[in-house]
């Protein structure tokens, strides 16, 4: 066991904060810890794995492939007290982006069989968990809302004058060549 | 192929030509609505029964949607909507203020009594009510269905929603039907027939015609072909065809078309009883098909020997047909041109009912023939200026006019 998880450790998260002694014990218990060095690969995009991870100290980026090429897009850099890796537990599908350290890091690993333990458990750590996951796939997906309606505003704005100019003076002609050209 | 794709070809024919565009093409090609009902009816044995309905509404750009109600086990949804589309062509070609519609009931008229007809066409009405009516949708009779049908439409449509005797035409003449109306078709068969043979320097006394099919359309057509001094060498009904060189005595054939007596039991001197593609390919100036669709393959239409085709009934020719047709050099008046008088004097009878006026036949007769022949004026102008054929000139001015309407109201 690493000296960074202790029950202390445990409640210095804001999602963990109003545990009991025992409760954070019982958190203590089903996590390990893992060390990573600046730069190593915790998983890649499409590698099987079900465990989720809780970043205790350091930065962890995260990639995706976008185009299929190798050079991957960070796509955030998350830092202490951020969840990830829940999304391969929750649809039970490979791992959907790349994880690599961005400095040393510390992070605390979940695995499925023991987050479903804790839940079978009725564990008071794993639904504070659970809301703390809730809450960061909540803050991913309105960031996303964002970034979809701004690239959409953007692709639409210059293009819909255009479109829609174009399809008048279409129209238009269809309408001239209608009653010279076919009348009768 | 299927009906509705048929159909389809023929516009996309046209449409290429006059350079519409993909975007008003399939606007064009596709109906406004499709209402499927299920009509229950208790048998008078106490069974009940489930027949499906259907009310395709195709295109409304130029007025209410017009077209007829057809009683057949064969209706289907792909057939009644390649009918509506035609409508919408139809009324479009005779320049009357309507859009398109097909009905039908997929049943077989002959296994039910006069009660379970009415309990049929009484129900049906009650489903598609809200749908139809004297300025949104009008019924007429088609295969199978009858003034007595109409007038029962007339009578449920009034119990629900007040007198609206213009709701559907073809209603018997003791209640708000137009003199004429019964024969129209027939009639109008043969006014266009008449044109064509004046083009070409002939008239009726100087052809002989072919027949097939003795219904409402074949026997009027038969007859006043016959009263305009043609030759009627053949003739057919659902029993069989008969041919008769030196033409058919059509005063007492009339007869059995109206006692309903199979024209297989005739029998006279010099008469052969000959199948439906003997018939089909019989040597003849004018061959009108006045029966059900699809009878010209590509197969029949290389056998076919006649001087012109004039399509009393709706879509007689499959597309891989017409182009066989037009290989041979052998001119088909379409369906959308030459049997238009029905929908025609539909028209008048409409007419008559929302002015609550009343015309005489001679009258209902010269106002469809001046309908029949400046459209029919129309189009031979359009396939000699452009050089394409019959069928092509037609959908031409049906779309012209559809697209019109549709650009000035806006799309």
């Amino acid at each position: 066991m690493s000296a960074h998880l202790n029950t202390e450790a445990v409640r210095s998260f804001p999602c963990f904060s109003d545990l009991t002694e025992a409760e954070a014990a019982a958190a203590m218990e089903a996590f390990r810890t893992v060390e990573l060095a600046a730069g190593d690969r915790l998983f890649s995009q499409g590698d099987a794995g079900d465990s989720v991870y809780l970043i205790a100290a350091g930065q962890v980026d995260v990639l995706v492939d976008i185009d299929g090429k190798a050079d991957d897009h960070v796509v955030s850099t998350l830092e202490r007290g951020a969840i990830f890796g829940e999304m391969s537990l929750l649809l039970q599908e490979p791992r959907s982006a790349t994880a690599v350290a961005h400095t040393a890091a510390t992070l605390w690993e979940i695995s499925a069989a023991a987050y479903q333990a804790a839940v079978d458990a009725e564990q008071p750590w794993v639904y504070k968990f659970m809301c703390a996951t809730a809450h960061a796939l909540a803050r991913r997906l309105s960031t996303l809302d964002r970034k979809l309606s701004d690239l959409i505003s953007a692709e639409a704005q210059p293009e819909a004058p255009v479109a829609g100019a174009a399809r008048v003076a279409e129209l238009e002609s269809l309408r001239t060549r209608l009653f010279s050209e076919w009348s009768f | 192929m299927k009906a509705f794709e048929a159909t389809n070809r023929y516009i996309r024919q046209a449409s290429q030509i006059m350079g519409l565009g993909s975007r008003v093409e399939s606007l064009l090609l596709s109906p406004e609505a499709e209402h499927n009902v299920t009509v229950p009816v208790e048998l008078d044995n106490g069974e009940l029964a489930v027949f499906t309905g259907y009310r395709i509404q195709h295109n409304s750009a130029r007025g209410p949607m017009k077209g007829g109600l057809r009683y057949h086990p064969t209706v289907d949804a792909d057939d009644v909507r390649a009918l509506a589309s035609l409508m919408t062509w139809k009324t479009a070609v005779v320049n009357i203020p309507y859009g398109g519609a097909k009905g039908g009931i997929s049943c077989d008229p002959k296994n039910l009594s006069q009660g379970e007809l009415e309990r049929v066409t009484r129900k049906f009405i009650q489903r598609i009510s809200e749908a139809i009516g004297p300025q949104r949708d009008i019924p007429a009779p088609d295969v199978n269905t009858n003034a007595q049908v109409m007038a029962w439409i007339m009578d449920e449509y009034s119990r629900l929603h007040g007198f609206a005797p213009g709701v559907v035409t073809g209603k018997p003449l003791e209640l708000h039907g137009s003199e004429g109306r019964e024969a129209a078709t027939g009639r109008g068969v043969i006014y266009i027939t008449e044109e064509y043979l004046k083009d070409t320097g002939r008239t009726l006394a100087d052809v002989s015609v072919a027949v097939q099919g003795f219904g409402n359309v074949g026997s009027f057509a038969a007859r006043f072909a016959h009263e305009g001094g043609a030759r009627i060498v053949a003739l057919s009904d659902a029993s069989g065809a008969i041919r008769c060189a030196k033409g058919l005595d059509i005063p007492t054939l009339l007869n059995y078309g109206r006692t309903r007596t199979p024209l297989s039991t005739y029998q006279a001197e010099g008469v052969e009883h000959i199948s439906q593609e003997e018939l089909l390919t019989t040597e003849v100036d004018v061959l009108i098909p006045a029966a059900l669709g699809g009878v010209f393959t590509a197969e029949v239409a290389e056998e076919v020997r006649a001087g012109v085709i004039v399509e009393g009934a709706n879509a007689p020719t499959e597309p891989e047909a017409d182009e066989v047709f037009a290989r041979r050099g052998i001119p088909v008046i379409p369906d959308i041109l030459a049997n238009a008088g029905g929908v025609t004097v539909s028209y008048f009878e409409w007419a008559q009912n929302i002015q609550c006026l009343r015309w005489t036949e001679d009258e209902v007769n010269s106002r469809l023939k001046h309908i029949m022949t400046s459209s029919y004026a129309t189009i031979r102008n359009l396939v000699k200026s452009r050089n394409v054929s019959w069928r092509t000139a037609a959908f031409i001015v049906g779309l012209g006019r559809v697209a019109k309407a549709t650009v000035l109201r806006g799309i």
